[in-house]
């Protein structure tokens, strides 16, 4: 009953013939799927009395032969495999599984309420008793209903988040109205019960086919045991049977096909009810509306996607995460970009996708996207077009930023809930970060040992002792990285390089190898860990900077002109032989200075505290303004 | 229950009488194949050759001398080095094979390298080892693996290797520009770097300017014509035609063909590439051109390697025996050097030569056109 949780393109052939012929009634309904359920059982006791049946024409010849034997006890593994499987065990629970959301009280969202009871009585049916708001851009009506779906029960509606962020208020009454108009059909009434069906059908094929593996897992296994004592007594390989397979496969393909036919049957049902709750909603919202709506749901729910793995997901290495809030409000920020929007719009506007004939199935739920707006826009033209100007839906809601907040609780788990909360500003700078000082940090160990046995050896060598003062390496202190950085050339001046490299963690293909080579191998992790340690200290500087960019790929680098060329260049020198860290230094002192261009998306104000204070200054004669480049 | 016993046991008489004498037949054909698999062992002292446990897997042939400098430069011992390289006098390929000597110690330690460049800062030779170790550094540090079982690491070292060894080898050039041996040194560099093939035509015209026949460069150029570098099976073939055909007599150049058909076989193990039409003419050839060549030349053990591989394939055991005599107990050399056990591989068509010839009779190798005795 969701409104729409896939893109258009797939669904059955010959929609149009079913749909002209409409939504059977509740009672024929309640039979069908109470006669599906019903036939299911009926199907397992069919099996054991024809088993019983056999044996008894088996018994009735008199004599008592091999192959009588033989049925006895195959018939009696098949029935066991029947009671076993499809009657005895149990199922996966009976309720319908939870989704995590949070479910404002009247009270706290009257707005919502009101808007929802305003709609399920020009719909004409019974408000749900809960709304719960739940993650993504689906909309679902469910309704716990009693005596098999017969009596009405307690009405519960679903709304995705994205659903209130993305879609303008009017597009949103077209999809409330869409949900109510399910209310109004009955078609939530069998929902347990067709629960209970699918439950049913898909615990019983699900169990014998792992049992049907199990078992020639367990035959395969024998067989190699087999060969393998034959070949240890010298003996040649046993014969090559064709696998036997047990009763369990057989009844698994018997119990699939049934399933099948369970499927087609109420999905073809539900289909149906998609058109119809498609017409309440065109008559309660207006036409255009509602076909708005359609188009602008898949959008939604991939810019919705996009957002959480790009965006919210940003920091999930380094344990970060957006503001409270933001996990999911976010969207918002990515829908208000101008040029994300532009793309979306054009998306949502653009022809619709071919539905490919071999894509429909017949045990789709919901028909294609595309059949349903070309449903909605041949009905005549009500004369409503959108109203103007548009509210977004968030408006709807009394304090979004705690509902938002609360969602994020409930939907979290207690270990992301722990990740420590950055400004959006911040993230992509903290993300990269704390992967770069995970990277350096090996380096930054090896440094430290190095300087320690070289401190140790050198006697009144004052200042390498100096520099054997590495010992506790905080990643988060940003002034230790270009100390660190500082206090690492010192001693690749002093011909430590080597001595340093050694220590590396070395790959199991440079541990092979001796010599030169080895040295080599060395020298180029060196070089890997120099840079991250190089790219951190200019990000903790400032003379480069990553920020959050809403319109394109989600980070971007702001970096002086040719810094990527010149720091390769200028880590080229550091590792050659002899060593010349002068480049590096330069490069990495020289080019602090306030940014001169302006540039696109929001300004990020750099938290004083979380910036070193340093002089100002002179730009270096080669660089121009700041030019956006990546670095990486 | 008698009728239950008779079923029971005509049952288990019927299924024996079919199935006893089917596994007896499949357990002979078993045995037949295991025999034929198992690895046929002569002893080498019968045929007086140097038993696997001693072959030395190292060096394609003895050159004593070239042990001792290297030895020596290990040591410290530069001017040894210097004096050997340059006792090739204006022999190319002789001083290429030496290059390679020095080539290698320097890769292994250039404590001794150093002390030389520091000491005769301009000295070309001193630079064209540096430039040469570096390239063959960087194949160490590549490994000779595929690039599918080449790590991001190696490859970074190799790049960067490569990248600091293209400018010294210019500048070797640029000090000694009559010798070819600091482009031919390109070569590695054109491979990794995948040169494209107008680059390499220009490469290739700097050294056959200074030397048209050269040996060692034309065994590294096949290389970059081969499928696994930038090449293919045909245009590989071409070259070696070419160069095959256009050497002087006396030269062992006509060995490319073979060394093409050893890449192709390794390289596709399953095609028949012994049994092409050119095969037999083509042993010929470095047949005749291994009887011109002087005893003791530099490049005739690993000529000889590859001569016998090629003539174990084309099942002319006569001849591959006296080549396998040749060789005598080194196996560091192609084409047994490009299994993962060289040894193995050599043994094995050893003695496999060894055995078809035995079985043929032990016959005398054909008469060629100038004998020459081993």
């Amino acid at each position: 009953m969701r409104l729409t949780s896939r893109p258009a393109g797939r669904a059955a052939a010959g929609e149009t013939a079913v749909r002209e012929r409409g939504v059977p009634g509740t009672p024929l309904r309640a039979a069908l799927v109470l006669g599906l359920l019903l036939g299911f059982y009926v199907l397992a006791l069919l099996l054991l009395v024809a088993l019983a049946v056999l044996d008894v024409f088996l018994a009735r010849d008199g004599s008592f032969t091999l192959m009588a034997v033989e049925g006895y006890l195959g018939s009696l593994a098949i029935a066991w495999c029947v009671v076993r499987v499809v009657l005895l065990s149990r199922g996966p629970g009976d309720g319908q599984d939870e989704v995590p959301g949070v479910s404002p009280a009247p009270q706290e969202q009257p707005e919502l309420w009101r808007r929802v009871r305003d709609l399920a009585e020009r719909v004409g049916t019974r408000p749900p008793t809960e709304i719960r708001v739940i993650p993504g851009a689906n909309a679902m009506v469910r309704e716990d209903a009693r005596w098999l779906g017969l009596a009405a029960g307690e009405r519960r509606l679903f709304l995705g988040v994205a659903l209130l962020i993305g879609l303008p208020d009017d597009e949103l009454d077209a999809v409330l109205a869409h949900e109510l108009g399910h209310y109004a059909h009955d078609d939530t009434r069998l929902g347990g019960l067709l629960w209970a069906l699918h439950g049913r059908l898909l615990h019983t094929t699900h169990t014998l086919r792992q049992r049907a593996a199990r078992e020639e897992a367990e035959e395969q296994a024998r067989a190699a045991a087999r060969a393998a004592r034959r070949r240890a007594a010298g003996k040649p390989p046993p014969v090559k049977r064709e696998p036997t397979r047990g009763p369990d496969h057989y009844l698994a393909l018997v119990f699939s096909g049934y399933a099948r036919l369970c499927l087609r049957l109420t999905e073809a049902v539900s289909r149906r009810q998609e058109y119809a709750a498609d017409l309440v909603a065109a008559r309660i919202a207006g036409r255009d509306t509602t076909a708005a709506a359609l188009r602008r749901i898949p959008v939604l729910d991939a810019a919705d996607d996009l957002y959480l793995r790009e965006y919210a997901l940003m920091g999930r290495d380094a344990g970060l995460l957006p503001p409270e809030g933001q996990f999911h409000g976010g969207l918002a920020l990515l829908l208000a970009d101008p040029a994300r929007r532009a793309d979306l719009e054009a998306w949502a506007r653009g022809p619709l996708p071919e539905v490919v004939p071999e894509e429909r199935s017949p045990y789709d739920s919901h028909p294609p996207t595309a059949d349903r707006i070309a449903v909605l826009e041949a009905l005549p033209d009500d004369g409503r077009a959108a109203t103007l100007p548009r509210r977004p839906a968030l408006a709807l809601l009394r304090e979004p930023e705690r509902l938002l907040a609360r969602l994020e609780r409930a939907v979290l788990s207690r270990e992301t809930l722990s990740w420590r909360r950055v400004p959006w500003a911040e993230l992509p700078a903290q993300t990269r970060r704390e992967s770069w000082a995970r990277e350096a940090g090996p380096l930054l160990g090896a440094m430290a040992q190095a300087a320690g046995a070289r401190g140790a050896a050198a006697s009144g060598a004052t200042h390498l002792d100096h520099l054997g003062r590495v010992d506790h390496l905080d990643h988060h202190d940003h002034h230790d990285h270009h100390d660190h950085l500082g206090r690492l050339l010192d001693l690749v001046d002093h011909g430590l390089l080597y001595d340093i490299a050694g220590r590396l963690p070395r790959s199991e293909q440079a541990g092979r190898s001796s010599g030169r080579a080895a040295r080599e191998s060395a020298r180029t992790a060196f070089r890997s860990a120099l840079r991250q340690l190089a790219l951190l200290t200019a990000l903790d500087t400032g003379l480069c900077r990553w920020e959050l960019c809403w319109s394109g790929p989600p980070l971007r680098a702001v970096a002086p002109v040719q810094f990527t060329e010149a720091l390769e260049e200028a880590l080229d020198h550091a590792v050659a032989d002899p060593p010349g860290t002068g480049p590096l230094r330069a490069l990495l002192s020289g080019g602090v200075r306030a940014p001169t261009a302006s540039w696109a998306g929001p300004r990020t104000a750099p938290s004083a505290a979380s910036r070193p204070t340093r002089p100002p200054a002179q730009p270096p004669a080669s660089s121009g303004g700041l030019y956006p480049k990546d670095p990486v | 229950m008698n009728v239950l016993i008779d079923i029971a046991g005509a049952g288990i008489l019927a299924y024996s009488a079919v199935t006893v004498p089917r596994n007896a037949r499949k357990a002979r054909a078993l045995r037949a194949e295991a025999k034929a698999k198992a690895p046929v062992n002569i002893d080498p002292a019968k045929y007086g050759l140097v038993p696997a446990a001693q072959l030395d897997s190292r060096f394609a042939g003895p050159d004593p001398e070239a042990d001792a400098v290297a030895q020596a430069a290990l040591a410290g011992d530069w001017r040894r080095a210097a004096a050997y390289l340059a006792g090739a006098g204006r022999d190319w390929d002789l001083r290429w094979y030496r290059l390679g000597i020095l080539t290698h110690a320097a890769a292994e330690d250039d404590t001794w390298l150093k002390a030389w460049r520091t000491e005769y800062p301009g000295d070309p030779a001193a630079a064209l080892v540096h430039a040469d170790a570096l390239v063959d550094l960087a194949g160490k540090v590549r490994g000779a693996k595929l690039a599918k079982h080449t790590t991001a690491e190696q490859f970074e070292g190799f790049h960067r290797l490569l990248a600091e060894a293209l400018p010294a080898c210019q500048e070797a050039a640029w000090m000694a520009p009559e010798d070819p041996c600091p482009w031919i040194a390109q070569i590695s560099i054109a491979l990794g770097l995948g040169w494209s093939h107008d680059d390499f035509r220009a490469l290739w015209a700097e050294i056959t300017a200074r030397d048209p026949h050269h040996f060692g460069a034309h065994i590294s150029a096949l290389q970059y014509w081969c499928a696994k570098w930038r090449g293919s099976h045909e245009l590989m073939y071409a070259f070696a035609e070419q160069a095959a055909v256009t050497a002087p007599q006396g030269s062992l150049l006509p060995v490319l063909r073979l060394y093409g058909l050893m890449e192709h076989a390794f390289r596709e193990p399953k095609e028949p590439v012994y049994r092409q039409p050119f095969v037999q003419a083509a042993v010929d050839a470095t047949l005749d051109a291994v009887e011109w060549a002087p005893a003791g030349h530099h490049r005739l053990p690993m000529v000889r390697h590859l001569l016998a591989e090629a003539l174990f394939q084309t099942d002319r055991y006569a001849e591959a025996v006296e080549q396998f005599r040749a060789v005598g107990g080194y196996v560091g050399s192609p084409p047994w050097s490009y299994s993962a056990n060289p040894v193995k591989a050599f043994v094995f068509a050893r003695t496999n030569t060894f055995v078809a010839w035995e079985k043929a009779g032990c016959p005398a190798p054909p008469p060629r056109g100038r004998a020459l005795g081993y």
